[in-house]
C-alpha cells in the first residue's frame, strides 16, 4: 500500500502534500476543540503510531502478492481525528528508516491510509449511533473493513490514473488488480479484529473509543 | 493513582509486545545491477527476498532521460538484462515497477564505481535495532505525556 518514490508524477506528489497539510491542520484543530486532555490524546496517538509503524513489517503472503496490516480501522476508532497525524508520523519513519514508501509520495500515502482511518472512525460513529454502549460487532467490523478498502481503492485509483506511457498498461493493470483483490481477506480480517477490540474496549474502557 | 500506574504498566507491556513481535519482512523493493560482459544484469526483489517476477523494467540513458532506451519484463527470478550503448551514454537509470511498487537505480558505467551495488539492504539485526529505536521513541513520547497527565491530576 506504500507507493515509493519515482512512481508518481510531480504534480500528484505536490497535490498529495497539499491535501495532507490541510487534513493535518483540520485534524489538529478538531482535536484541540475536543474536551479530552491533550496529554492523553498525544500519549494514545504515540502508542498507536508505534503499532502502525510495526504493522507494516508483518508480511502476510496471499499469492501472487503479499500484504501487510494497515490498522486504519483500529486507528480511526481509537484516535478519531488525531489518527491522521499519527499515521503521517508513522509513514515518515517507515520511509526514513527503511525506504518503505517514499518522501515524495508521503503526502499521497498519508491521504490513502490517514484518510482511511478518518473514514473508518466516521463509519464506526455512524453505525454505532448515539448509544455509545452499543455492543454490536457490526460497527467495528465495518470500520475495519472500510479502512482497508478505502486505502486499497484510493491507492489503486492513483496508480491507474497516473500510469506512465512508457509501461505496458495491461500488465500493470492486472498487477494492480491482483494487489487489490489480495487485500480482500485482509479487509475481512481487520474488520473482525477491529470489531473484537471495539467490543472489548466497550466492556473495560469505553471512553477510549471515538 | 492506580489508574495511572496501570496506564504506564500497560504502555510498557505494549512496548514489550511490539518489540518482541518485530518481524523482518517488508514490502520495499531492492534492485541490484551488475555488469556481465557487455550487458548489464538487473535483479529485483522485495525486501523479504521474494523475486519481483514479471515486473516491468524500463531503461533510460542520461543522454535521453525521457525516452526509454529499452524495456521488458523480469523473469521468474526477478532478473532482466540489457545491452547498453556505451557511445550513447555511460550513465543509466533503470526503473523496475509492479503494481506501483518497485525502485529506480541510477548508475554509471565509467568504471569509477563498483560493478555491483546493493541498495537499501539491511541485515536482520540492523532492522530490529532500527525498529526498536523508533518504537521506543513513540513509547517514550507516550510515557512522557502520561506522566505529565499524572502530575496534573496529582496537583488538582
Amino acid at each position: 500500500m506504500h507507493i515509493p518514490d519515482g512512481m508518481l508524477p510531480a504534480e500528484v506528489c505536490i497535490a498529495g502534500y497539499a491535501g495532507t497539510a490541510f487534513l493535518t491542520w483540520l485534524s489538529v484543530k478538531k482535536a484541540q476543540n475536543s474536551s479530552e486532555d491533550s496529554a492523553r490524546v498525544v500519549s494514545r496517538a504515540s502508542v498507536m503510531a508505534a503499532a502502525f509503524f510495526v504493522a507494516s513489517w508483518i508480511h502476510i503472503p496471499i499469492p501472487p502478492v503479499s500484504v501487510h496490516p494497515i490498522l486504519a480501522g483500529l486507528m480511526g476508532i481509537l484516535l478519531g481525528w488525531i489518527s491522521f497525524p499519527a499515521i503521517l508520523v508513522g509513514l515518515f519513519f517507515q520511509a526514513a528508516m527503511f525506504g518503505h514508501g517514499g518522501f515524495t509520495t508521503l503526502g499521497i500515502n498519508a491521504l490513502s491510509m490517514g484518510g482511511a482511518a478518518l473514514l473508518a472512525g466516521a463509519v464506526y460513529r455512524l453505525l454505532r449511533g448515539k448509544h455509545k454502549e452499543n455492543m454490536s460487532l457490526i460497527p467495528g467490523f465495518f470500520a475495519g473493513f472500510a479502512g482497508v478498502s478505502f486505502a486499497v481503492i484510493f491507492t489503486s485509483s492513483i496508480l491507474v490514473l497516473t500510469m506512465p506511457e512508457h509501461i505496458d498498461s495491461g500488465i500493470e493493470l492486472s498487477s494492480i488488480l491482483a494487489m487489490a483483490v489480495a487485500h480482500l481477506p485482509l479487509a475481512l480480517a481487520e474488520g473482525f479484529f477491529t470489531a473484537l477490540v471495539a467490543r472489548f474496549l466497550l466492556k473495560v474502557k469505553p471512553d477510549m473509543l471515538v | 493513582m492506580s489508574l495511572h500506574s496501570d496506564s504506564v504498566k500497560g504502555l510498557l507491556l505494549f512496548a514489550a509486545l511490539l518489540l518482541t513481535a518485530l518481524p523482518v519482512f517488508g514490502h520495499g523493493a531492492r534492485v541490484i545491477w551488475e555488469v556481465q560482459g557487455d550487458s548489464v544484469h538487473i535483479s529485483a526483489a522485495f525486501d523479504d527476498g521474494t523475486p519481483m517476477n514479471e515486473a516491468q523494467v524500463t531503461v533510460f540513458s542520461a543522454a535521453a532521460p525521457s525516452v526509454p532506451y529499452t524495456s521488458g519484463l523480469t523473469d521468474e527470478n526477478g532478473e532482466f538484462a540489457f545491452l547498453p550503448d556505451m557511445e550513447q551514454s555511460l550513465a543509466w537509470d533503470v526503473q523496475v515497477r509492479k503494481a506501483g511498487h518497485g525502485d529506480i537505480v541510477h548508475f554509471s558505467l565509467d568504471g569509477s564505481t563498483d560493478t555491483r551495488i546493493d541498495q537499501g539492504a539491511f541485515t536482520t539485526l540492523q532492522i530490529i535495532m532500527m525498529s526498536a529505536c523508533v518504537v521506543w521513541g513513540f513509547i517514550g513520547t507516550a510515557l512522557f505525556f502520561a506522566s505529565k497527565l499524572k502530575g496534573q491530576n496529582a496537583h488538582s
